[in-house]
């Protein structure tokens, strides 16, 4: 029921987005707004999302991207975990299918680096200004999993405009994040086209199509997310929105106090029972 | 002991399992429940609503869990799903030790006189589970020294005819019965009203102080109610909060007199 409510309450608040990016071309300043960085491995886009309240969760932040953005991204464990985006990552809502890789989740420390989340991401509050970031990869903690690209807000939201930058990470593939900076912006949805050109091998076709229709690329996004993704993965990959695996070590206090209190009760209730019996 | 004491424990114990799915809570809830069933549980038949309620709750928790199956079974599904289905366990503990320490008619006689057929119809729900249970024991008998084992699927009419048959005729042995003392004509007088004695007081005050901590983590948010399991994280367990569950017990350790 308070799934429903939750969801409800997002597709309401989400209703006015698509139509005020597409009335409002060169989006409103920066202040309201808050970056997400998406490192699959070969390629890192950088989004400047829109925030429609003062703070949102790291899940809206990506449903937000979905919208504003076309981000291809899949949701699991009934919104808790995040399986795929930008084309990497199981599209079957099994966010575990293919383990030791998987999404890590990282919250940008404020000077464009990053710290590991303790939290999933639909726990975190994101508020304006501030930067998450996702990278694939192996490892179960901070030290051994990739980092994203070191990313500041400023670097993620640089002009007055929300717009999607590509770059390549760890040296791969051709320069990209100079030709977009050189790009006049010209506005959300010419940009936003090149979202599937950050993600998909096969950049520049459509990348470079200032002139084409949100509808067009709202129904390609996706089916060339996901050539994308197979090309640059496999046909599998699964995908992990939690950034722990394994409980911390090192059981508290109040968890032997309950433990105790328990044999405690059932002695007792042993003893009266017994005591019961021989009464009567 | 008086009946308001018994539903004021019941409630402060139902408060409490609904507010929280941390284990180290429930557990302790479902210890309290069990000490309290254990010194209180009244002498007829309904007392074994406990341990029919508990089954019912141990066959709950692994329903829940089995339902995991249906779909992509990890370690942190699994773990939520069972979670739930111990907090519904809790509930259906305390339940039956409510049944099991009430007496069902006392219950009903606190209803204002308005409100009695109302009240009447729910007394009847809540005390059907008991009531059946114990038709159902003495018809077993009954058909045991008749030479017919109850325990084959053949012969379960022949347990279950007579049990609805009994239930029937109780039922309208009741409302007769009722009927004659005057009740719902608005000329109904009290016999043999219930006395507030220092144990019923005790009872009623440790449910009020022990929920409250509960109702302030509510509210506040802290004390680990409920546990992460997405990720996966060793829940935090509040002192405070164990022991004011554990003080659900509390009515465990007192003497319940002799006025009913």
């Amino acid at each position: 029921m308070a799934r429903w409510l939750v969801a409800g309450a997002l597709v309401v608040a989400a209703l006015p987005l698509p139509l005020g990016v597409m009335s409002e071309p060169a989006c409103a300043a920066t202040p309201d707004h808050a970056g997400l960085v998406v490192d699959t491995g070969s390629d890192s886009s950088s989004y400047c999302v829109a925030l429609p309240a003062s703070s949102v969760t790291g899940t809206d932040l990506i449903q937000l991207a979905g919208e504003q953005y076309g981000l291809d991204y899949r949701l699991g464990f009934d919104g808790g975990g995040v399986c795929r985006l930008a084309g990497v990552g199981p599209a079957d809502g099994d966010c575990f299918g293919d383990f030791p890789s998987f999404w890590g989740y990282w919250r940008g420390d404020g000077s464009g680096g990053w710290t590991w989340s303790n939290v999933g991401a639909s726990q975190t509050t994101v508020g304006i200004g501030d930067v998450d970031g996702w990278a694939w990869g192996e490892g179960t903690d901070a030290q051994t999993h990739p980092r994203p690209r070191d990313t500041t807000f400023e670097q993620a939201c640089p002009s007055a405009s929300p717009t999607p930058h590509s770059s390549p990470s760890r040296g791969r593939g051709p320069t990209r994040s100079g030709d977009a900076g050189r790009r006049p912006v010209v506005g959300v949805r010419s940009e936003a086209s090149l979202v599937p050109s950050a993600s998909s091998s096969t950049r520049g076709a459509a990348g470079t199509e200032p002139g084409r229709s949100d509808a067009r690329r709202a129904s390609d996004s996706r089916s060339r997310a996901l050539a994308g993704g197979a090309l640059a993965r496999g046909a599998s990959a699964s995908v992990l929105a939690s950034s722990s695996l394994r409980p911390d070590a090192g059981v508290p206090v109040g968890a032997y106090a309950s433990a105790l209190a328990v044999a405690m009760l059932l002695g007792a209730s042993f003893v009266a029972r017994r005591r019961r019996r021989a009464a009567g | 002991m008086h009946s308001v004491a018994w539903i004021a424990w019941a409630a402060a114990a139902a408060i409490v399992a609904m507010s929280t799915s941390n284990p180290f809570y429930l557990l302790v809830l479902v210890a309290a429940a069990a000490l309290v069933h254990g010194a209180h549980r009244t002498a007829g038949p309904t007392a074994r609503s406990f341990g029919i309620f508990l089954v019912g709750g141990i066959a709950a928790l692994f329903l829940r869990t089995a339902l995991v199956m249906l779909g992509t079974v990890h370690l942190e599904n699994v773990i939520a799903a069972a979670l739930e289905g111990l907090r519904l366990a809790t509930l259906l503990v305390v339940a039956g030790t409510f049944n099991s320490v009430a007496d069902p008619y006392g219950v009903l006689r606190l209803a204002p006189r308005r409100l009695h057929e109302p009240a009447l119809a729910a007394a009847l729900a809540l005390s059907i589970a008991p009531r059946t249970i114990a038709a159902a024991q003495r018809v077993r008998e009954a058909q045991e020294m008749r030479g017919i084992r109850i325990g084959r699927v053949r012969s379960v009419p022949a347990l279950a005819v007579p049990v609805l048959e009994t239930g029937m005729e109780e039922a309208l042995m009741l409302a007769e019965s009722m009927d004659a003392r005057g009740h719902g004509r608005g000329r109904r007088t009290r016999y043999r009203p219930q006395r507030w004695n220092a144990a019923s007081i005790t009872v009623v005050a440790s449910a009020c102080v022990c929920v409250l901590p509960f109702l302030v983590a509510i509210v506040r948010g802290w004390g680990g109610l409920a546990p992460s399991t997405i990720p996966l994280r060793w829940p935090t367990v509040s002192l405070a909060l164990v022991v004011a569950a554990a003080g659900l017990a509390l009515p465990g350790f007192v003497r319940s007199g002799t006025a009913r």
